[in-house]
């Protein structure tokens, strides 16, 4: 069953009073699982964060309409969606507890039942040692994990998570990531935006690309990844010049890069040939390993052309 | 569906709103929130410091604001806080503008008649006269000098006060001859009715016909004005002489008994300087009977006298104004008498007393000669005639 | 309900800890210099002078507080985005504005009611000074004013910049209190004749907020019997014409886009 159905959402913004108008969001289609991490793609200006204030009400569809949980949407609709916000600012003169207590009582918690869960996930975003700190105070992560935090107080089966890592040093990211992976033991669907494809590659399970306010595809990562073409890479230390030759010749695509070639080959039978030749001749193999494309790669095959 | 029920809310609301306006303009009536402006600030000075720099606004607002409660409640001011909100209140509207010409113009009307105040009233208004800037201004030292003359009757302030607003542009004539009335009006009638008698002259000359009429008009009043002092002194003195009775409306009793003449020669007894009034005022004849029935004027001299035993004021008419009033009357009894004689033919009219004993003239009487004699029936002619014509 | 409530009252911790209340301070010295000067000076018109100041203080304050938070109020939200959180829990347009009005409106009562406290205090040490029933019921009839000003402060700040609705703001507080002049007027035209634009003068004064009806700060100082003044119908007038206002906010605001 699909946990959230959209159906034909389209938004066009009014730019000014006798300018044209811009639309930021075309006939999107698109379900997304119960249960599943569904990545949202798209460069900047795509429309993922256009959809996503649709679907919080914050904005009104010029036309198509989505259902969460079976519900349309624009009924009064009580908390079914988590959200975390991009570059989340949240009152700067709360304390990081005060904030998630103000939220219980937004989203209608029991009094009893709100100090329990405050407490609760503070330890699950690891924040307790910070709770009494302004947020105006907070470090960028510390800030993401509070927001996360928020988006988990009432237990929503949906979480609408936007651009969660940007701005977070490594360090940040595997904290969320690690997060988010234990969201998704308990079951709890995860709508994912990101333009930041190595986050979506190694957390969603499912993936929308969006590109100028249009679906341009939805498939699994696997499947994305398939489509992208594969081989062998190889890298020799200072090859001789008769060498760098015959492999500038069969490579797909060779350079020098300080003193050392980085070759691609399609074909692996290829590849391993001049892999042996190489060694035999006494050059120095720094690297020799199946090529395995990235979503980025897809990515720009899939959005460069039409961006051109 | 909530959008529906908060829209007919909101007009159920506006309903409600509207109604309760009106039941608070209602209350408005007893209570107006504009009376508060009289009891601000009492230190002009500092107004203006507060004002900003916007001092014309200010005073802008607080006029309008105060207007209106001239408008509202103007009968209701006597006591002595509302002369302070007043005082305040001008004050404030001049100081914040000196040139503000209406401001100092109703101060001295407010304090005039609502606060009985008229000195105040003048020295507020030839303040604002004097005011750097109002000098184009003739209005308010008119104002300044009417009062000193209506209210205060200090005739030499107010002349001074006209003639220096009669120098100022756009002045119109009338102002002048205030300060000329001044003279009259402090005793001086001779310098007054020398200016007019001038004012005249240079009207008639320049083919000025409303100021002619206008001179005339004063030089009459004056005329009347100093003619009935005379008048009244020889009442008293015929009175004294008559057991207690009043002369006559027509003025033959006063002239035949001597009295006029009596009271006149007292009267220039004690101060003969005015020989010259009675000089002018009988074109230089001193004949006394002039000074009663020969005067261009059309207004009526007036004086107290006893008809039927009550006392009342009869005016006396001129001669010429007698004279039409007679051939009015003739006029009238001859066509009385024509009437009587037509209403029953063959019946010829014996005396005009038998006209007044017909059913339908009962109720009219008799009318007198105007001019002192009476009036008969010719029965020859058959016309109405006048005899015992005196004059 | 608790919604609404717990927005206002974040609303207004907001307001403590964005040192609005720091406004008192400002109003205690104030008070304390005018009252130390004017016992000096005002030879046996201590009483009028305090109030007066007093009176004003709390009003010039009040305004303000009501002005400056009231505009920046709901664009804040829009500007930080923290409204996506708050719309993102459920919360509708209509709670987000009445939280924001309610909280607001706090802030303001509590401002001036410590500032009542500090020229009651004042009045206290002021010799010939005291605190009457026609004090208190001006600061009473005060708060009304205050509440209709934050509705507009929040109406025009739903879809305005927090410049323009300053400006806007202050512009109805001086129109409200000359809301008076303008039915004078009208009678006055009506009187001359000039019957349409009388009406027209006339509906015009109905959409606007007397504000008159609450100011009686001149009546207070000359110690004027307050029983003419005493009525339900200004505070009645306040507190419709609020409804009225927040009515229309929310709907016009739960029509727009969020951005």
């Amino acid at each position: 069953m699909a946990i959230l159905s959209i159906r034909g959402l389209s938004k066009r913004y009014n730019t000014g009073l006798f300018s044209s108008s811009v639309d930021a969001l075309k006939d999107l289609t698109l379900d997304v699982e119960e249960g599943e991490i569904f990545g949202f793609l798209g460069p900047n200006g795509a429309g993922k964060t256009t959809t996503i204030k649709i679907l919080l009400r914050i904005i009104y569809p010029t036309a198509g309409t989505a259902f969460i949980i079976d519900r349309e949407l624009g009924d009064a609709q009580p908390h079914q969606i988590g959200y975390m916000p991009e570059n989340p600012y949240f009152y700067r003169f709360l304390s990081g507890e005060e904030f998630l207590i103000f939220h219980a009582q937004l989203s209608g918690m029991p009094w009893r039942d709100v100090n329990r869960r405050v407490d609760e996930l503070l330890e699950m975003v690891g924040m307790q040692h910070a709770r009494k700190l302004r947020i105006g105070n907070y470090s960028k992560g510390m800030v993401t994990r509070i927001g996360l935090a928020q988006a988990m107080l009432t237990d929503p089966p949906l979480i609408l998570m936007d651009e969660p890592m940007s701005g977070l040093d490594p360090i940040g990211r595997i904290e969320i990531r690690r997060i988010i992976m234990e969201l998704r033991e308990r079951k709890k669907t995860i709508f994912f935006c990101s333009h930041i494809l190595a986050d979506v590659e190694t957390i969603c399970e499912r993936v929308a690309i969006l590109n100028k306010g249009q679906l341009i595809k939805t498939a699994t990562v696997s499947e994305m990844l398939s489509e992208v073409a594969s081989g062998q890479r190889l890298v020799l230390h200072q090859p001789p010049e008769s060498l760098a030759e015959k492999i500038r010749n069969a490579a797909r695509e060779a350079k020098d890069v300080g003193g050392r070639l980085v070759a691609h080959f399609d074909d692996k039978a290829t590849g391993d040939e001049l892999c042996r030749e190489a060694m035999i001749a006494g050059v120095q193999v720094d690297e020799y390993a199946p090529e395995r494309g990235t979503l980025e790669d897809y990515f720009i095959r899939e959005i460069g052309g039409k961006n051109a | 569906m909530l959008r529906l029920i908060a829209t007919v809310l909101l007009g159920l609301l506006i309903v409600c709103y509207v109604f309760l306006q009106d039941s608070i303009i209602e209350r408005r009536q007893n209570y107006r929130t504009s009376d508060k402006i009289l009891l601000v600030a009492d230190r002009p000075a500092v107004t203006k410091a507060l004002a900003l720099g916007f001092d014309n606004m200010v005073a802008d607002m607080m006029w309008i604001r105060g207007i209106q409660y001239f408008g509202g409640n103007f009968s209701s001011l006597q006591d002595n806080d509302k002369k302070r909100g007043f005082i305040n209140l001008f004050e404030n509207l001049t100081t914040l503008d000196p040139n503000f010409i209406a401001a100092w113009e109703f101060g001295g009307f407010v304090y005039n008649e609502a606060c009985k105040d008229p000195q105040l009233a003048v020295d507020f208004l030839s303040r604002g006269g004097h005011q750097k800037g109002n000098e184009g201004n003739w209005k308010l030292l008119f104002d300044a000098g009417f009062i000193s003359f209506f209210s205060l009757e200090q005739y030499d302030k107010a002349k001074e006060l006209f003639l220096e607003a009669a120098k100022r542009p756009g002045c119109p004539p009338y102002v002048e001859r205030m300060a000329f009335e001044m003279d009259y009006a402090s005793g001086r009638f001779i310098a007054a009715w020398r200016q007019y008698v001038q004012y005249a002259a240079d009207a008639e000359k320049n083919g000025d016909t409303v100021s002619l009429d206008i001179a005339n008009d004063k030089l009459d009043t004056i005329y009347i004005n100093e003619v009935t002092i005379h008048l009244d002194n020889a009442t008293t003195l015929y009175r004294v002489k008559n057991d207690n009775k009043y002369p006559s409306p027509d003025m033959h009793e006063l002239l035949e008994s001597g009295a006029l003449m009596e009271a006149v020669s007292d009267f220039l007894e004690k101060s003969p300087d005015q020989k010259s009034v009675f000089e002018i005022l009988t074109g230089g004849t001193m004949d006394l009977r002039r000074l009663l029935f020969d005067r261009k004027g059309q207004s009526p001299l007036r004086m107290l006298v006893s008809q039927d035993g009550t006392e009342t004021v009869v005016s006396f008419k001129s001669r010429a104004v007698l004279a039409e009033e007679q051939q009015d009357a003739i006029r009238n009894l001859q066509q009385m008498a024509e009437h009587y004689e037509g209403t029953e033919p063959g019946r010829p009219l014996e005396k005009l007393e038998d006209i007044f004993e017909q059913e339908w003239a009962t109720n009219i009487p008799m009318p007198k000669e105007p001019l002192g004699g009476e009036f008969y029936w010719d029965t020859q002619d058959r016309q109405v005639k006048v005899r015992n014509m005196q004059w | 309900m608790r919604e609404i409530a717990a927005l206002a009252l974040n609303t207004f911790r907001e307001a403590i800890r964005n040192k609005v209340f720091y406004i008192i301070f400002i109003f205690a010295l104030v008070l304390m210099a005018s009252s130390l000067v004017f016992t000096q000076l005002a030879l046996g018109e201590q009483d009028r002078v305090v109030k007066h100041l007093g009176l004003s203080a709390i009003n010039i304050f009040g305004l303000l507080l009501a002005m400056f938070v009231g505009v920046n109020l709901v664009h804040e939200e829009l500007d930080k985005r923290t409204i996506y959180l708050l719309l993102a829990t459920g919360m509708s347009r209509t709670q987000f504005i009445l939280g924001k009005f309610f909280g607001l409106f706090i802030t303001v009562i509590v401002n001036v009611l410590l500032m009542t406290l500090l020229l009651f205090i004042t009045i206290g040490f002021t010799q010939g000074a005291t605190i009457t029933p026609s004090l208190v019921y001006a600061i009473f009839l005060y708060l009304f004013e205050v509440m209709v000003i934050i509705a507009i402060a929040v109406l025009f700040s739903s879809f305005s910049t927090p410049v323009l609705s300053a400006v806007l703001t202050f512009m109805c507080w001086i129109i409200g209190h000359l809301a008076e002049d303008l039915l004078t007027f009208s009678e006055r035209l009506e009187k001359e004749g000039s019957l349409a634009l009388a009406k027209l003068l006339h509906w015009i004064y109905y959409f606007l907020p007397n504000l008159e009806l609450f100011n009686i700060k001149n009546q207070v100082a000359y110690q004027e019997s307050i029983m003419v003044f005493v009525t339900w119908k200004a505070p009645a007038m306040a507190i419709l014409y609020t409804v009225i206002l927040l009515t229309i906010t929310s709907l016009t605001f739960a029509k727009r886009d969020v951005r």
